[in-house]
């Protein structure tokens, strides 16, 4: 007895001790992630002749006109529309071919399977300014320079891989025996994709979601070279503009860089819950 | 899964809807001609060239200027993507020298030349021929850059003794000593992109050794880099960094951080183009607090003392393949753009112009002086000037030779057989 | 399921991504390579050198030099990213109080600008009144106060410490999603048997995600050898060529001195690197990959 409570006096604080440790680890990893964008935010507020003088501390006024100039000048209303149309329908049809794609390749034992896998890969190793001028000459060719679904070809295009690559590992590691019993069941090909196998990859799907919609939400050399027109132009390109030759507007850049996380973060909170559900609600696998 | 879908299909139609409701009816059977500018920034000058397109498309109902602006930084990849495929605009901001010349030798520009006589008595010979290549013009300069003024606290030389800017650089150094001693940081320099000491300093420095005539001679190979007059032009850059001209920074800040600790008054002297004019008089409480001055002569030059560098600012080019009409459209535009309304409005936005206008007393005096220089005639700037793979070099090299990486001989031995190389 | 049946579904289900990914993705690629036995600036016609922009190629120390370089950020970025991301994984994995909160935060810079990045850090780095000077100098270190990315000898150290920060999050969240795969009841129960929590991470959860290791290292391999953004904004490869890298290299001699064909085989070296490199990775950590 006496034993029992001695060794749990002793356990207690090298427990807290632990938790203890774990915070200061978190706080400071916390502390180094956050500052940039406080930075960010604080300096949005900022005058062009303040951020220059003062720029490490609080601003003396407020300048919130920032946000207005940002908005106004860059056009920043119509941009956002059009990365939100582009970054989400991309993502979509990523996903959705990529993970047709990676079922095939994690779930099914054919001769060209390494081959196509392999070939996929490849995708990832090339810087994408390599391909700009192929790219915009291809385009050209194809006569899609400068529309408002432009941008999804290259996006979809150069982000397969990467969810290709993903999801399979992700799937392979499912226990052999699914399929065979949904078959058993009478289930077709595509309905055990579509009920077994993407419910089971949510964790990784909604990885790879986040994953491509950041990609394509600051995807700026594509979007750059492929649309002329302002009406088609996307956030990136937009936030670039606060720089000239000599000059740049760093006040109203902030704003708009701002701006432009809000969405994205919104975006991440959301999926971020598929990501872990696991843990609370008590993992169901395999 | 399915909301997100449902989302994504409603914003497509939205999208759709929006774009076909927008749609604005074009030109009405008109020409549009197309021009590509970096005038995204909000800045005085950019409100001016703005201000004038949009009066020419309202004043004249059969011609319609698109204008499509692209970040600075990025102006050149778009640009170079393009015209390898083919596809440049219309009408595009270029400027002068080794930017252009590429593109003219490759056939894409229009040469200007059955229109230049237009401007033959406005803007001086010397600066149209800033954009011409073989013979040919190319772009009509809206505005003359001087690369290399020097602008100066007045109070903080005063402290150091100096009541006028010194005349030759002997005294220059004995004054950055003063300003030392007196715990004061000389010069603010922002060499993070490379380019400042190369077309700021050396531009200005090497043509005071080695005459103007130099940089033309060595391109055609009557002359080398490894002339002793150059190799001091470019010891100087070593001399100043030994003598701690410099804040200690300046090769992780970029220029405009630089413009800013001047003007914060954190160094006594900042040297920099003509670019800097506007945004130092927008920045300082009392513009008479600050003074403005050209290099000082260097003992045993060959060079001319009283010139600085300078070229033409950019200008506007146009696509060879513009069909009779499209041509017509735009040298209309051109002849109306490039007109003296164009030249009064960039000079009250403190920008040097290359035709000789009208000043009033209320013009700064700052910017007054620095105008005047332009009249001395101009000296190259090496960069405008020299090809991208010789410009690359000798901006890595200043940079060497400041970090002591580098020796200027061997900078200038490594430029000569680059030069050599490439023909 | 028949024989023929399955061949079919197979093609039907592979085709929508190949088409997108050979039209879109290869053959601009396969255009690249062909350049790369160009001689080209852009605007003339492209005449056909054969080798010779490899040869050039491998002599230029420049680039020899940014491959250097890159070899450091490959480095960094394994021995960095994925081991402090794997622990704040395993951290974050656990039932605690915030948990929430430190994920997101934890995600954040990966998705933020790497121009707020670039301005964020260099003011840190500053020699003048950078915070990390000042640190330094107010707990009496002062003599390690440096010029971080003005001094050659420190600017790729400053810098890889930035790549290594601005990546964490991203292998962050994929190790979190591997978590998802290890069963609790299986860790419980090693509880149980009095396995410390030390042992049980070794001995199970790490070997149960190694795999989704493999693949980030194979991410991260892939993604620093063509590391551009953050670089190019925050140094430019400067200062003195000190923190170039392979694909800023290739950028600038595409579109800076125009010599396209040359830019390209810079690009077809970047490609073939990878694929030896991580061929190399997974033959020693165990798993066929590729």
């Amino acid at each position: 007895m006496e034993l029992l409570n001695r060794s749990k006096l002793k356990l207690y604080p090298r427990r807290s001790i632990k938790k203890t440790s774990i915070y200061l680890i978190l706080f400071l990893f916390a502390l180094v992630n956050a500052y940039p964008i406080l930075w960010m935010m604080i300096n949005s507020f900022k005058s062009e002749q303040e951020f220059l003088t003062n720029q490490l501390g609080f601003p003396h006024t407020f300048v919130l006109e920032n946000y207005v100039n940002a908005w106004e000048t860059a056009n920043l209303g119509v941009l956002f529309g059009n990365s939100i149309f582009i970054c989400i329908t991309a993502t979509l049809i990523t996903v959705l071919f990529g993970a047709l794609a990676s079922f095939f390749l994690a779930r099914f034992t054919f001769k060209m399977s390494k081959l196509v896998y392999t070939f996929f890969i490849f995708g990832m190793l090339i810087p994408i300014h390599a391909t700009l001028v192929p790219m915009f000459i291809l385009m050209r060719d194809l006569g899609l320079l400068d529309t408002p679904i432009t941008l999804l070809f290259p996006y979809i295009a150069f982000h397969l891989p990467i969810t290709i690559f993903l999801l399979t590992s992700f799937m392979k590691a499912f226990p052999k025996d699914i399929e065979e019993s949904a078959i058993m069941d009478g289930c077709g090909v595509f309905r055990i994709f579509w009920s077994i196998i993407l419910p089971m990859s949510r964790p990784a799907l909604a990885t790879v979601v986040i994953l491509n919609f950041i990609y394509n939400w600051n995807e700026f050399s594509f979007a750059l070279v492929l649309i002329n027109d302002p009406a088609f132009q996307t956030l990136p390109l937009g936030l670039a503009s606060f720089a000239g030759q000599f000059t740049t507007n760093y006040g109203a850049q902030m704003a708009g860089l701002t701006m432009s996380l809000i969405p994205i973060v919104v975006f991440y909170l959301f999926l971020e819950k598929e990501i872990v559900k696991g843990m609370t609600a008590g993992a169901v696998k395999g | 899964m399915k909301k997100l879908l449902s989302l994504t299909v409603g914003l497509f139609f939205m999208f759709i809807a929006a774009c076909s409701g927008g749609e604005e009816a074009s030109g009405n059977g008109g020409i549009e001609l197309t021009l590509w500018n970096d005038w995204t920034e909000d800045r005085p000058e950019n409100t001016v060239y703005k201000d004038i397109i949009k009066q020419f498309n309202e004043e004249h109902e059969d011609i319609t200027i698109k204008m499509e602006s692209i970040p600075h930084d990025q102006y050149e990849t778009k640009l170079r993507t393009q015209a390898a495929g083919k596809q440049l605009p219309d009408m595009m901001r270029v400027w002068p020298g080794a930017r252009t010349a590429p593109l003219a030798e490759g056939g894409v520009l229009l040469p200007l030349n059955s229109i230049v006589d237009n401007w033959k008595d406005i803007i001086p010979d010397e600066i149209l021929q800033d954009y011409a290549i073989n013979g040919n013009y190319y772009a009509i300069p809206s505005n003359i850059s001087e690369t290399s003024l020097i602008f100066y606290h007045k109070d903080k030389l005063k402290e150091a003794g100096y009541e006028q800017f010194p005349s030759t650089y002997e005294e220059l150094k004995k004054l950055i000593g003063m300003l030392n001693d007196n715990k004061e940081t000389p010069i603010s320099l922002g060499n993070k992109s490379v380019w400042p000491l190369q077309s700021i300093y050396i531009s200005t420095i090497a043509d005071r050794y080695t005459g103007s005539d130099f940089l033309g001679n060595v391109l055609s190979k009557e002359e080398t880099f490894e002339n002793d007059q150059f190799i001091n032009a470019l010891t100087v850059i070593k001399e100043l960094t030994e003598i701690q001209a410099f804040n200690e920074d300046m090769n992780t800040i970029d220029e405009a951080q630089a413009r800013s600790e001047f003007i914060n008054g954190t160094t006594a002297m900042h040297l920099a183009g003509s670019w800097a004019i506007g945004p130092i008089l927008e920045g300082v409480d009392d513009p008479d607090s600050i003074g403005v001055a050209a290099f000082p002569s260097f003992a045993g030059g060959e060079g001319d003392p009283s010139k600085i560098a300078g070229v033409a600012g950019g200008g506007i080019a146009l696509n060879s393949e513009l069909n009779d009409e499209e041509k017509e459209a735009a040298f209309t535009f051109l002849k109306y753009f490039y007109a003296e309304d164009l030249y009064q409005q960039l000079a009250q936005a403190n920008i040097i112009v290359p035709a000789d206008i009208p000043m009033d007393d209320d013009v700064p005096r700052l910017f007054q002086k620095a105008n005047r220089f332009a009249q001395n005639g101009l000296a190259p700037v090496y960069d405008a000037t020299l090809t991208p793979d010789l410009t690359d070099m000798i901006n890595n090299g200043l940079q060497s030779i400041t970090l002591d990486e580098k020796t200027p001989e061997a900078l200038a031995k490594e430029m000569q057989a680059l030069l050599e190389e490439g023909n | 399921m028949h024989l023929l049946g399955k061949k079919g579904i197979i093609i039907i289900g592979l085709l929508p991504a190949l088409l997108f990914y050979i039209l879109f993705a290869i053959y601009p690629i396969i255009q690249s390579f062909y350049y790369s036995f160009m001689q080209w600036d852009g605007f003339s016609e492209m005449t056909f050198v054969g080798l010779d922009n490899f040869k050039e190629l491998f002599q230029d120390s420049l680039f020899w030099n940014s491959v250097k370089n890159n070899i450091y950020v490959v480095i960094a970025s394994v021995l960095g990213q994925i081991p402090i991301a794997l622990l704040i994984a395993l951290l974050l994995n656990r039932k605690l109080k915030g948990v929430r909160f430190f994920r997101t935060i934890g995600f954040l810079p990966v998705v933020l600008s790497t121009v707020v990045i670039s301005l964020t850090w260099s003011l840190m780095y500053n020699s003048k009144n950078g915070m990390i000077n000042q640190l330094l100098q107010s707990i009496g270190l002062r003599e390690l106060a440096q010029n971080w990315l003005g001094d050659p000898q420190w600017a790729m150290i400053a810098v890889l410490v930035t790549v290594i920060w601005q990546f964490v999050g991203l292998y962050l969240i994929i190790f979190l999603a591997a978590l998802q795969n290890v069963p609790d009841e299986v860790i419980e129960a090693a509880k149980m048997d009095g396995a410390s929590e030390w042992a049980t991470t070794w001995k199970i959860t790490i070997p149960m995600i190694w795999d989704t290791i493999i693949v980030a290292i194979i991410l991260c391999i892939s993604g620093s050898l063509k590391t551009f953004d953050l670089i190019y904004v925050m140094t430019n490869g400067g200062p003195s060529h000190s923190t170039d890298v392979m694909a800023l290299y290739m950028f600038q001699e595409t579109f800076s001195q125009l010599n396209y064909g040359y830019g390209s085989a810079v690009s077809v070296f970047i490609f073939f690197f990878s694929l030896i490199l991580i061929f190399i990775v997974t033959k020693v950590l165990g798993k066929k990959m590729i």
